[in-house]
């Protein structure tokens, strides 16, 4: 009897349960990721270049590429931000935020906007366009000293320990950082 | 009845097993190479510094630039949460839906289509 009980609580669970499937995060976007690649791959043409060193006195040479770079993700910035953010995710993500644990917490601080932590790629795009835009200020104010040849297209702890000079390759390594998060992102959302 | 749910019930469980052993995978991986990066970046940035390489508003500029990142990496693992929620949810949805579909057509009546939940 008690068996049978247990049986019915769990098939009239299970059958609720069965109602229908839910979209919580944002829809593939083949094209976001296919932008972010392109301008990934221009952008790095850029850094090998600055990985050579430059002097102040080369930014106007420079000054197009770096427009071009900055433009090309601001236009992917628009293109992720303007994406539809399924409202039952913002609904719970308020809801954590208004709770203890999202009230004493930097979840409130991290997740400001509800679609922040649905929808994170803006972020990360946000963070390479202020890389950019400040190698670029860097390079018109000091300029870059060449980088290492051991440390020059590498992020590695080892390499930098032996590299006698960084040059951009802190920047580089920043914004692949971020180009990296952000494919990442965006390759999970492309559902089995 | 009751062997016909323990035989549901496997089949979820398995379902979700899966889901969330590729989820935690992927996560795992992401977050490993996150700490390589931060560690990377510190040596870097203490390198330049001691060398007078970096002046001190490029010093400053990356000490915000890792709190942002170390702030979107919070992002993304609350982003990955949510999707995992999502296939979790799904998986035991189409299971449950599959084993209906299985009894109905049993007995002649035909499948069923999964139904999608409203955007709002």
């Amino acid at each position: 009897m008690h068996i049978v009980r247990r049986g019915s609580i769990l098939a009239i669970f299970l059958f609720g349960l069965a109602g229908c499937t839910v979209q919580l995060a944002p829809d593939y976007d083949a094209g976001l990721i296919e932008g972010i690649n392109k301008a990934n791959a221009d952008t790095l043409v850029l850094f090998v270049s600055l990985q050579k060193g430059v002097t102040p006195q080369s930014f106007p040479d420079f000054e197009t590429r770096y427009d071009a770079a900055i433009g090309s993700f601001s236009a992917l910035r628009t293109q992720a931000e303007a994406r539809f953010v399924p409202p039952l995710s913002q609904a719970f993500v308020r809801r954590i935020k208004a709770t203890a644990i999202g009230a004493n917490s930097s979840f409130g601080e991290i997740c400001q906007e509800d679609t922040d932590c649905i929808n994170p790629t803006p972020k990360m795009l946000d963070s390479i366009i202020g890389t950019l835009t400040e190698v670029e200020a860097v390079h018109k104010r000091k300029g870059f000293p060449a980088a290492s040849a051991v440390i020059a297209g590498t992020c590695g702890v080892g390499e930098t320990a032996q590299a006698a000079s960084i040059g951009v390759m802190q920047y580089e390594c920043s914004y692949l950082h971020d180009v990296e998060e952000a494919l990442f992102v965006e390759t999970s959302l492309k559902r089995e | 009845m009751a062997s016909d749910l323990t035989t549901l019930g496997a089949d979820i469980v398995a379902a979700l097993q899966g889901v969330l052993a590729g989820a935690y995978g992927k996560v795992q991986g992401q977050a490993e190479k996150e700490a390589h990066y931060f560690e990377a970046q510190a040596a870097m940035m203490a390198k330049a510094r001691i060398s007078g390489e970096y002046d001190q508003e490029q010093f400053d500029w990356f000490l915000a630039k890792l709190q942002q990142q170390a702030q979107n990496f919070c992002r993304l693992l609350c982003a990955q949460t949510i999707l995992t929620i999502e296939e979790a949810w799904n998986a035991v949805v189409g299971v449950i839906w599959k084993a209906i579909g299985g009894a109905l057509s049993a007995a002649g009546l035909g499948g069923l289509v999964v139904p999608g939940a409203p955007t709002a």
